[in-house]
């Protein structure tokens, strides 16, 4: 097996970027929902490939490169939020953030067919996501978007299994609260 | 009655998403599920709770711009390649202060100012002893047990 990061430049990039390509719409999917529009997105997802080719020496073959990047992505994702956030307190010209909930309790709910387009769901499902704080919104995109395991995320985020649990929880039972207007006329569910 | 059922119904909210995410076994799983069947407020969060999961599931991927990936792969060609992985790469880096350290020391040890260089009677007594029996700071000499061999002075006779 070659070993990376060893000089032959060429070769690094082309690696990578095969494992990448393996993996991009899981890869933008993810920075999308994390920061709910194209351009951040854009910008995330390029800072943690990035960041993943500088550190690609530190990547194990034969171990998951989507979940090691995606270890690198949520770092990069929660550490920008939270200078961001200092910036916020010192900047008093910046308007506070909204979050738009209104719409969701409107009368959309009249139309089940509609509601239960899932294109119509995008927004107030990504708007609802936007009003998380970045440590439940990064849970909620691995476990129900991503799909992955409590076991995963404890790993990828390294943290422990319990607080991946009681933090999923809580931003699941957010959005049932958000989205409850919305999902309740349509009738999704099921029959436990 | 009532009460009993308000607790029953606190402690199964809690363990919805574990049932919901198949968490739960045993009894706590068939107590939930018992429970679910016929308390409809329960029911209904569950549901809710299972409709916010698969509508989160069934969002769209979105596709980043036409020039993202394009311009992605020019950065990483512009980009240091990835650093070296050898586990002890650190090792010349310490070594090398080692040497600076070692070089300091050396250099340092041929600046010490010479202390012992009175112009007087003292300085024949002091030369013929070790460093130590001799204080300047104390504006004397302490004499040690013997003399230097050879040497009988008065003590202190020049002044």
């Amino acid at each position: 097996m070659r070993l990376l990061g060893r000089g032959d430049e060429a070769a690094d990039v082309e690696t990578f970027e095969a494992l990448v390509a393996r993996h991009h719409t899981r890869f933008y999917r993810a920075a999308y929902r994390m920061t709910g529009n194209e351009q951040e997105a854009e910008d995330l997802l390029q800072e943690a490939l990035l960041e993943a080719f500088r550190d690609f020496h530190r990547f194990r073959p034969g171990t998951r490169f989507d979940h090691w990047v995606l270890r690198i992505m949520t770092h990069t994702y929660i550490d920008g939020r939270r200078k961001r956030r200092v910036q916020a307190v010192w900047s008093l010209d910046s308007p506070p953030e909204e979050v738009q909930t209104e719409y969701l309790l409107a009368d959309g709910a009249s139309d089940p067919q509609r509601l239960l387009d899932r294109a119509q769901l995008e927004e107030p499902v990504q708007n609802a996501l936007d009003s998380l704080s970045s440590e439940h919104r990064t849970i909620l995109v691995l476990a129900d978007i991503e799909g992955m395991s409590y076991e995963e995320i404890a790993r990828v985020l390294r943290i422990p299994v319990g607080t991946v649990r009681s933090r999923l929880h809580r931003a699941r039972e957010r959005m049932r609260q958000m989205l409850a207007p919305v999902l309740r006329p349509a009738g999704m569910g099921i029959t436990p | 009655m009532r009460a009993r059922d308000d607790r029953l119904c606190e402690r199964v909210r809690g363990l919805l998403q574990d049932y919901m995410d198949g968490r739960l076994h045993g009894a706590r799983r068939r107590t939930t599920q018992e429970h679910v069947q016929r308390c409809p407020l329960c029911h209904r969060e569950l549901a809710e709770l299972t409709a916010v999961v698969q509508v989160m599931q069934g969002l769209g991927n979105p596709v980043p711009a036409d020039h993202f990936w394009p311009r992605l792969s020019s950065r990483l060609r512009e980009a240091p390649a990835p650093r070296s992985g050898h586990r002890l790469a650190w090792v010349p880096a310490v070594a090398l202060v080692l040497v600076a350290l070692l070089v300091v020391l050396w250099l340092g040890r041929g600046t010490t100012p010479n202390i012992a260089t009175p112009a007087s009677p003292v300085e024949s007594y002091a030369n013929g002893y070790p460093s130590s029996v001799f204080e300047p700071g104390r504006g004397g000499v302490f004499l040690p047990a013997g003399d230097p061999p050879g040497y009988a002075p008065a003590r202190n006779s020049w002044r």
